[in-house]
């Protein structure tokens, strides 16, 4: 998809967008509030028009050809429901098998998958607006794809979800793409998500896209920070040796009672860190741990010029 | 058609909706229907002081009454939901979910909710209307029940367009019932002979809102009095439709430019 | 004076809605219009329509109408700010007691009305015809007592279908009913002396009649002057059955808003 500006009462909300998504990827768009995320999920679903430019998506132009596009495509938009509220969730499905022209057994194929995948079975005969946020929200994701679209967007997913379905829907949406090659766009500031789903990230700040690559790129280019666990006999021991190792970049105590050492690899690799330390002390345990999408992310827009985050 | 499937399997679902909420049926149906009935009431005492309003027999006037009384019925059940349109689909964007279906969001708007209430005024409109017609001998022929039936569904389609109409405001306005309610109650005048108020009003309803091709205008033919070639009648019904479906065009092309 | 400032409060907060004002005062004219070029018809033939001549009939027409989108106003108010969004517990949070605190916002809604309804109104319609007012300085007395009266009991009537809108979640229903209800039993529509006997009968007892038609019936004139005093009477003997009845479920229905709000 190459795409451009809209302008909002000459404001640009977006600007110079230039971004190509392959089938069967899974792009994830991180941004802050007011960055343009929604602006460009908006234009890419065919809500908001470019001013300038053009946007296709999977060979057509959404406001040109909209039937067409919105056949091709489903979304889920964390805070609006695409269900109706009175009716039990079936009666929904097949409404929406309706509109989107779905042949029965293409249908029963889906809901059977469905089902299994997020255990909707029994949500499916129950009125959309008796059911909890995270029952309603497996309904939805499911509609999205109810009509085997070849590309679905999703904003804020798993808002206000508990672990457990934010889990269960991850698992599906990764399962849904591995065995249909579904194109999914998914922006949310859950980054938990993004960090499992998505093998291609683009970060948008004010309109622009900041970087557009891979997500294992993201991390070697950003993430040179990783993290030791470390549960020993004799943390004062630990510390000492450690206070003065340069690349060590912090040394805490963390929630299970062990400490937690942040350090960078690019300048001490953890072989090093461990060596040192178990010649001095027992130790009972020991883990090393990736940074986190977040701190990488927030070391990528320290790295940009003008950032005064 | 597809349209018309799909327009079925929209209604079943409103039907099964409207079942939940069977006492607010019930209320809602009897305040329209007396809201109504008051005018008529009005209507009747007056009959019981003078033998005619302007020519018009109290037969006449209950056919003319009953006329526009099952087109409003008729605009209120299948079109109501677009009152809407402004505070809840264009200011809150739910407007967006419709957007991304592969439909017409104009059908869907109009087809996401009935308005039980209108059931109220169904009752008495067909009841003025088939009391009203019996009286006048219009159920005597098969030419005269055709009639009939052509200005009904005339006019049930004509008053829709001007709803349609004046809802795009709310792509503007974030505020469609407004405008919506302020234009209906232009519409009371079509509940009486024009020839009882002034030229400027028997204009506003025939030239600008034509309501008095729903009520006055059949009535009149049906009665004999007065004859308007019947042309003229789905004419302004397309012509009514065209600028409501322009008038959506634009709004929706506004809408997509500007996002929320 | 604190008084006086939720009034002025009261009369500020009707303006947020300028779109709304215009709607109803569209719909009042439009009544207006309405009824007066067909009861003009009969006023050609006749002098007087059941007692009633020309003069009276318009004042009648004109106040009643202006007097109905007050209550209506006002329910939906009620209804709409004060109940559904909860407002009603910080009502009952001021240092007011609360029905007076009620009753002085309706006295600033009537201004309101007066201002920005009544007066737009009367304007428009005087060149249709011949206002009235009343004579003499014990109508007037008489009348003003009257239209105390029916504020009083318009309050009470709005307040027990706010609550029950509340309950049964069907606000517009309600609404709906109510303002049928004015428009037939209340004189909303046509003076009650042209109903049928047993029709009138009944709205003798009920309610409605003492929120509208009384107060409006007095000042037009239509109401000769030795019956007022027993009509505005036995109004006062009905609202006082209200108010008693009101001091019952008040105190209960408030409960249970909290309850049910918080």
């Amino acid at each position: 998809m190459d795409l451009l500006v809209p302008t909002y009462e000459q404001i640009f909300a977006v600007h110079d967008l230039n971004f190509s998504i392959g089938k069967g990827e899974m792009a994830g768009l991180i941004g802050l509030n007011g960055a343009g995320k929604s602006t460009t999920m908006k234009l890419l679903t065919g809500v908001l028009v470019p001013t300038s430019g053009s946007l296709t998506v999977g060979g057509d132009e959404p406001h040109k050809n909209r039937m067409k596009h919105n056949k091709k495509m489903g979304a889920v938009f964390g805070q609006r429901s695409q269900l109706w509220w009175d009716v039990p969730v079936i009666d929904s499905y097949r409404l929406l098998q309706k509109i989107y022209g779905v042949a029965e057994a293409d249908f029963r194929t889906n809901l059977e998958y469905f089902t299994a995948q997020l255990s909707l079975g029994e949500l499916l005969n129950v009125p959309l607006r008796l059911l909890s946020l995270g029952q309603k929200m497996r309904c939805e994701i499911a509609a999205a794809f109810l009509h085997s679209p070849e590309v679905v967007f999703l904003d804020e997913p798993t808002i206000g979800l508990d672990f457990r379905i934010k889990k269960k829907i991850r698992e599906f949406v990764l399962n849904v793409n591995r065995q249909y090659n579904t194109t999914i766009v998914l922006t949310t500031h859950d980054l938990g998500d993004i960090e499992e789903l998505c093998n291609r990230i683009l970060i948008i700040d004010a309109g622009k896209i900041l970087y557009d690559g891979s997500q294992v790129e993201l991390k070697k280019n950003f993430g040179a920070e990783l993290e030791l666990d470390i549960f020993s006999e004799g943390e004062q021991r630990v510390f000492d040796v450690l206070k003065t190792q340069p690349g060590i970049i912090s040394i805490l105590n963390n929630a299970e009672g062990g400490l937690t050492v942040r350090f960078d690899r690019d300048k001490v690799p953890a072989a090093e860190i461990i060596g040192k330390i178990a010649g001095t002390v027992s130790v009972t345990d020991i883990r090393l741990r990736g940074s986190a999408l977040e701190n990488i992310i927030e070391k990528f827009y320290q790295g940009q010029p003008g950032d005064s985050a | 058609m597809r349209y018309l499937s799909l327009y079925w399997s929209f209604f079943a679902i409103n039907l099964r909706t409207l079942y939940q909420y069977k006492a607010d049926l019930v209320i809602g149906a009897i305040a329209t229907l007396l809201t109504q009935l008051g005018g008529m009431a009005m209507l009747w005492l007056v009959a019981t002081q003078i033998s005619d309003l302007a020519g018009w027999s109290l037969r006449q006037l209950m056919l003319l009454y009953g006329l526009i009384t099952l087109a409003r019925a008729f605009d209120m059940i299948f079109f109501d939901n677009l009152h809407a349109l402004g505070s809840e689909y264009v200011r809150e964007g739910k407007l967006d979910v419709l957007l991304m279906r592969p439909l017409s969001p104009l059908f869907q708007l109009a087809t996401a909710h009935i308005q039980q209430d209108g059931f109220g005024m169904l009752a008495l409109g067909i009841a003025l209307t088939a009391y009203a017609g019996v009286s006048l001998d219009l159920f005597a022929s098969f030419h005269s029940i055709m009639l009939l039936l052509f200005f009904i569904i005339n006019g049930a389609l004509l008053i829709s367009a001007i709803t349609v109409l004046f809802s795009a405001a709310g792509f503007i306005t974030a505020n469609s019932h407004i405008i919506l309610e302020s234009v209906d109650s232009i519409a009371d005048f079509a509940h009486y002979p024009r020839p009882v108020f002034p030229r400027w009003i028997g204009n506003l309803t025939t030239w600008v809102l034509p309501y008095a091709f729903i009520s006055y205008y059949p009535a009149s033919h049906l009665s004999g009095s007065l004859h308007v070639s019947l042309w003229l009648y789905p004419l302004i019904t397309l012509a009514a439709w065209l600028a409501a479906l322009i008038a959506w065009r634009a709004g929706i092309r506004h809408y997509s430019s500007t996002g929320s | 004076m604190k008084y006086w400032a939720v009034l002025i409060f009261n009369m500020r907060l009707n303006l947020v809605y300028p779109l709304a004002l215009f709607a109803t005062l569209l719909s009042t004219l439009v009544s207006i219009f309405v009824a007066w070029y067909i009861w003009q018809r009969v006023f050609r033939e006749q002098d007087l329509v059941a007692g009633m001549n020309a003069g009276q009939m318009f004042t009648y027409i004109v106040f009643s109408r202006i007097f109905t989108a007050h209550h209506i106003w006002n329910l939906v108010r009620l209804i709409g700010q004060r109940i559904q969004s909860g407002d009603i517990l910080i009502d009952l949070l001021r240092p007011m007691q609360l029905q007076t605190y009620y009753l002085v916002g309706r006295a600033g809604d009537l201004l309101f009305m007066t201002l920005f309804i009544g007066t737009p109104t009367l304007l428009i319609v005087l060149p249709l015809g011949q206002l009235q007012i009343p004579h003499g300085l014990s109508t007037y007395l008489l009348f003003f007592t009257s239209l105390l009266l029916s504020l009083m009991a318009g309050y009470i009537l709005e307040f027990w279908i706010a609550s029950l809108a509340f309950y049964t979640n069907y606000s517009w229903g309600l609404e709906s009913l109510y303002r049928a209800l004015l428009l037939l039993f209340a004189g909303g529509l046509f003076p009650l002396q042209l109903l049928p006997e047993p029709l009138l009968m009944i709205s003798n007892i009920l309610p409605f009649k003492d929120i509208l038609y009384t107060p409006v019936a007095i000042f037009s004139g239509m109401v000769p002057s030795n019956e007022i005093p027993s009509m505005v009477t036995l109004q006062l003997v009905k609202v006082l059955i209200l108010f008693t009845l009101s001091r019952f479920t008040f105190a209960r229905l408030l409960q249970n808003l909290a309850i049910q709000r918080g």
